[in-house]
């Protein structure tokens, strides 16, 4: 588990990470989400233990992450902007990995590069970005290390790309119970693949909850009623977070159990009713309304 | 914690990644042992080996070249900064590169292993090529049967002293990598680490040889300068390294102890300054921001001064206020603009410069003020004197009692002024005491004034006598065992019985004649040259020692007052040995005066006849030149100047700032015409009358002691012998000849006047 407890970073007079204080549990996929400028990456770079917290302390698994080599043996960080070195190969990069990771899997690593259809003597500098990013997170998983923290890691990759390196943190996850620690900015990459979302705006932690637990939450129902309807003051009871009306068509989010919800609507007798899946850019905007942000000003 | 087994695959892998380092490095010692070395064997093999040397001279003369080469020469020492820096610079870039910071430092290595590894390797890649290019060099040496121990001391020495002064390089580096997060402003780092303190003690220098009037300028020594602030520079460490070769073994086992010290500080540094330095610093100008306002001023305040300095200079002939106007505002614009210049970079945004304005100021402030300090002296510099029960020993020298040449000593060739000022320890100094004492408080008195050379114009207004100035260098050694000297300017006519009552002590003369000292350390004379201006020729006496003996003999008997009014007619040149080494020859010259007679008779017995210019019958012509204008030669005649108390007559070539001395006094300043006046005589009579002042100019002003000398005249002599007197052909040739105070026969001095009638007065 990666603890943050009240961890705060300035830059000369910046602040970028403003008290914060985040739990990761193992087994699970975490997604940072933030603008540009939210502290995401300031906040990486401290859990990978580059960066010094002005204030607060980090630990991974109750080890202290900065200048601890055994706990830096349980990560790979994967920064925005990977360096690699001049005129290197994949090959070479293996070899420097094996030397700095006890655990790393070369032969894995030549597997997955074949997947990738990467070829292992080509110097990186010639590699697309794309590429590039696909070196890093092979790079990573083969490092077999307990936590992989990803900067923006999914920028930059075709769909299909994303989807495979997905499937790869999906089989990582099942198979070692490895935990990706995702930062994006954008909401929709991170939709199917994380268990737990941090919201980070102006440095601080605007909310931190499991996907599942927002999901079972909130709910849209999409329903059409006859003119003389007393759907108004039915909804009155819902507790509403955003209405739409389309002439009879009214489409609701509303928080509360999902039975009761459907049950409150039914008693304005309604021509038809169906409740909606919600996605995570909908949930976010429900819960960062409650917190008093507009969110589609905070990511979108 | 890193296992040895990693650090090394660590090294291994870190070595992979600068392996271009290693290449350029490799080709260096290839190009300097490979290609150099074997050149320069097969020249001196076959060079010595034409020679008729024994095999011991042969051999010795090889290993003699053989580690000058691996050592001395300047081309290790240009390989070993040159690579420090780009060893230093090319390990450590990754601390100016934000993606490089994050990929090393989320890594699980220690930062110490980081830096460790990145430090052996720096050293690996200057030593390893250098080390195989020595084996190289012993290897072909031995090929050429010239491989002596000597050879192979000397070359692991100079290995070990190169890879030192490397190592203190490269670890000022690494130390001005971790301080700035741009690569630029490292260069600049390096710079400043490198020669800050050599370049702030010479700014120093710059201002005490600049306002302090006392200063003896024989005391600006660069070694003296570089030996004091090695401690604070790398360049000046190494250079004592490099001159350690010269010495013996206990001084380079102090070096080598001193600088295990100095690396172990610097390597604990750069350690201590990696863990702190924080990771987000790359591309900042600088890592940590306590150091910015400690730099800026460090550098903004010398440059002021510099400024300030060099406007001062560009103004120095307008006199005291134009001069000091613009040191204080070169020193207020300088410590501006470079406080400016440096806050720019710091923040790397122009319209950012004039951050911090308080310390710009103090930094303004500073750079202007510090410099009137020394003009001002108020550290009391020139008004120094110490106190009579302090003073051990004293000595005084004038420039126009001092001899010339140099002389020998242990350590080296020696001028005679500054052999006098070792030699003279003079313990009953009361006449220096009083000398010192009169020239201390005129220094005092008459500062800006000396400063801005008025005293020299100063002499003719309102017609007083000639003044003669002269330099007085006073040595004071105190009781604590401590040493200092000054350097005076003073009218020498104006003390002449004080220094006729010091010339009388013994202990003066000895010290003043290096010929005493050389007998007292046991020279060897092995011949003397007789040698005389009149005479084209010269005479070589083996057995010399006679000579000599009566030579010093009548030096010691001569007075003061002969030495005032008589110059030297010839001298003696002393072949002599230096040191041990019997092919090391020296050779001294010791004047000799019309007054010693059996010197002279004795010279004569040899062959050698020794004559004045009174005496020789040789002259044919004499050409009398007079440079100067006709108020001037008036003036320095004694005779009266047609100028009222409101106008005054002064030469054109005169600086500006005596015109405006004379005319903030009153004066109509008169331009006057500046002539050049050439009379030749050939009456014998008028050549008997002439030739009766003149003085050989070898043997005045800055080429002998004492005469009192006419100084406005020369004389060009003509002199001419029969044929069957000619040596190697030369029947006639010329010689440049000064006249006495008082030895200008009057009708010279007429026929001059005449000539300068002719010229034009006109105002200004």
């Amino acid at each position: 588990m990666i603890e943050a407890k009240n961890v705060s970073k300035s830059f000369s007079d910046i602040l970028a990470v403003d008290n914060v204080s985040v739990t990761i549990r193992e087994g699970s996929v975490f997604g940072m989400i933030g603008t540009n400028g939210a502290g995401k990456s300031t906040f990486l770079r401290m859990v990978a233990g580059v960066l010094r917290p002005d204030n607060g302390i980090i630990t991974l698994d109750d080890m202290p992450v900065y200048e601890n080599p055994t706990a830096k043996q349980e990560f790979f960080y994967i920064s925005d902007d990977q360096y690699f070195f001049a005129n290197t190969t994949p090959k070479e990069l293996m070899r420097y990995y094996s030397v700095v990771y006890p655990k790393f899997d070369k032969e894995r690593m030549k597997k997955m590069l074949r997947q990738f259809e990467l070829d292992e003597k080509r110097k990186v500098a010639t590699f697309s970005k794309g590429m590039k990013k696909q070196l890093s997170v092979i790079c990573g998983i083969c490092a077999n290390t307990k936590y992989l923290f990803c900067d923006e890691t999914f920028d930059g990759l075709d769909p299909v790309m994303r989807q495979a390196v997905k499937s790869i943190f999906a089989q990582e996850i099942e198979e070692r119970g490895m935990t990706p620690v995702i930062a994006s900015h954008n909401l929709r990459e991170l939709e199917d693949i994380c268990d737990h979302v941090g919201l980070l705006h102006r440095g601080g932690v605007l909310l931190s909850k499991d996907l599942e637990d927002m999901k079972v939450n909130i709910h849209k129902v999409q329903c059409a009623f006859k003119a003389d309807s007393k759907i108004e003051e039915v909804l009155n009871n819902v507790d509403v977070i955003k209405k739409e009306i389309r002439g009879s068509l009214y489409t609701i989010t509303a928080r509360g159990n999902s039975d009761d919800i459907r049950n409150q609507i039914q008693t304005a007798g309604p021509i038809f009713l169906e409740m909606l899946p919600l996605s995570l850019e909908e949930i976010f905007i429900s819960e960062t309304e409650v917190a008093g942000y507009d969110i589609k000003k905070l990511i979108f | 914690m890193t296992s040895r087994n990693s650090f090394f695959n660590l090294l291994k892998e870190d070595f992979r990644r600068r392996l271009w380092t290693f290449i350029l490095s490799s080709l260096v010692f290839f190009g300097t042992f490979v290609i150099g070395f074997t050149m320069c064997l097969q020249n001196w093999v076959s060079q010595y080996g034409r020679w008729q040397l024994t095999e011991a001279e042969y051999l010795d003369r090889i290993s003699a070249d053989i580690c000058y080469f691996l050592g001395m020469h300047p081309w290790f020492t240009l390989v070993a900064v040159v690579g420090a820096v780009i060893c230093g610079v090319n390990g450590f870039a990754y601390l100016h590169s934000k993606k490089q910071m994050d990929f090393y430092h989320s890594l699980p290595v220690k930062r110490e292993t980081i830096f460790a590894v990145r430090f052996v390797n720096g050293i690996m890649i200057y030593a390893i090529p250098y080390l195989v290019g020595l084996l190289y060099t012993f290897a072909l040496s031995a090929v050429f049967g010239v491989m002596t121990s000597k050879v192979f001391y000397c070359g692991m020495f100079c290995f070990v002293l190169h890879l030192m002064g490397y190592i203190v390089m490269y670890l000022v580096s690494i130390l001005a990598m971790l301080l700035t997060g741009k690569l630029v402003i490292a260069f600049f780092g390096i710079a400043v680490l490198t020669l800050y303190a050599p370049a702030v003690y010479g700014l120093v220098l710059t201002l005490c040889d600049s306002f302090f009037i006392t200063l003896y300028s024989g005391s600006l020594d660069f070694e003296d300068a570089l030996s004091m602030t090695r401690w604070f520079s790398p360049a000046s460490y190494y250079y004592g390294l490099i001159s350690a070769l010269d010495q013996a073994e206990p001084k380079f086992w102090l070096e080598f102890l001193s600088f295990l010290l100095l690396a172990a500080v610097l390597t604990a540094l750069s350690v201590w300054l990696y863990k702190k330095r924080p990771s987000e610093k790359a591309d900042t100008a600088m890592s940590f921001k306590v150091t910015e306002p400690v730099i800026r001023v460090m550098i903004a305040v010398p440059v002021g001064i510099l400024a300030g300095l060099l406007l001062f200079a560009l103004q120095y002939d307008n006199g005291v206020d134009g001069a000091l106007f613009w040191l204080i505002f070169g020193g207020l614009l300088g410590g501006f603009l470079a406080h400016a210049v440096i806050e720019a970079l710091y923040k790397g945004d122009i319209r950012k410069c004039l951050s911090h304005k308080i310390q710009m100021l103090v930094t303004m402030v500073v750079s202007a003020v510090l410099p009137l300090c020394f003009f001002f002296d108020i550290f009391g510099y020139d008004s120094y004197l110490p106190e009579e029960k302090e003073i051990a020993n004293m000595a005084v020298i004038s420039s126009d009692m001092r001899f010339y040449g140099s002389y020998y000593k242990e350590d080296g060739w020696v001028s005679a002024t500054n052999y006098a000022l070792e030699e003279m320890k003079v313990t009953e100094f009361s006449a220096m005491y009083e000398l010192a004492t009169l020239l201390a408080e005129d220094a005092n008195e008459n500062r800006i004034e000396k400063f801005f050379g008025y005293n020299y114009t100063y002499q003719y207004v309102g017609g007083e006598e000639m003044v003669r100035n002269s330099e007085f260098i006073i040595r004071y050694t105190l009781k604590d065992g401590s040493e200092v000297i000054r350097s005076y300017e003073y009218n020498y006519y104006a003390v002449l019985d004080l220094l006729e009552r010091i010339y009388e002590d013994e202990e003066v003369k000895t010290a003043s004649h290096p010929i005493f000292s050389l007998a007292e350390a046991g020279w060897e004379p092995l011949c003397v040259a007789c040698y005389s201006p009149l005479s084209p020729f010269s005479v070589q006496i083996t057995g010399c020692e006679p000579l000599l003996k009566t030579y010093m003999s009548e030096l010691m008997n001569l007075t003061f007052e002969e030495l005032k009014n008589t110059a030297a007619i010839g001298e003696l040149n002393v072949y002599f040995k230096v040191g041990n080494d019997s092919s090391y020859e020296d050779m001294a010259t010791f004047l000799v005066y019309p007054s010693m007679t059996e010197t002279i008779a004795m010279m004569k017995e040899h062959g050698y006849n020794l004559q004045s210019v009174q005496e020789t019958d040789t002259i044919k012509s004499i050409t009398v030149r007079y440079n100067g204008t006709i108020n001037e030669l008036k003036r320095a005649l004694g005779m009266e100047v047609l100028e009222t108390e409101q106008e005054i007559y002064i030469n054109m070539n005169e600086n500006s700032a005596s015109w405006e001395l004379y005319e903030e006094k009153g004066y109509l300043v008169m331009e006057e015409d500046y002539q050049e006046i050439t009379i030749e005589f050939t009456d014998s009579a008028e050549i008997e009358a002439i030739k009766k002042g003149l003085v050989h100019s070898n043997y005045v002003g800055e080429f002998g002691p004492f005469p009192l000398r006419f100084g406005y005249f020369n004389a060009e002599v003509y002199f001419e012998v029969d044929s069957a007197e000619a040596v190697n052909g030369l029947i006639g040739w010329t010689d440049t000849f000064r006249f006495t105070k008082d030895g200008v026969p009057q009708f010279v001095i007429d026929r001059i006047f005449e000539e300068l009638e002719a010229g034009t007065v006109s105002e200004n």
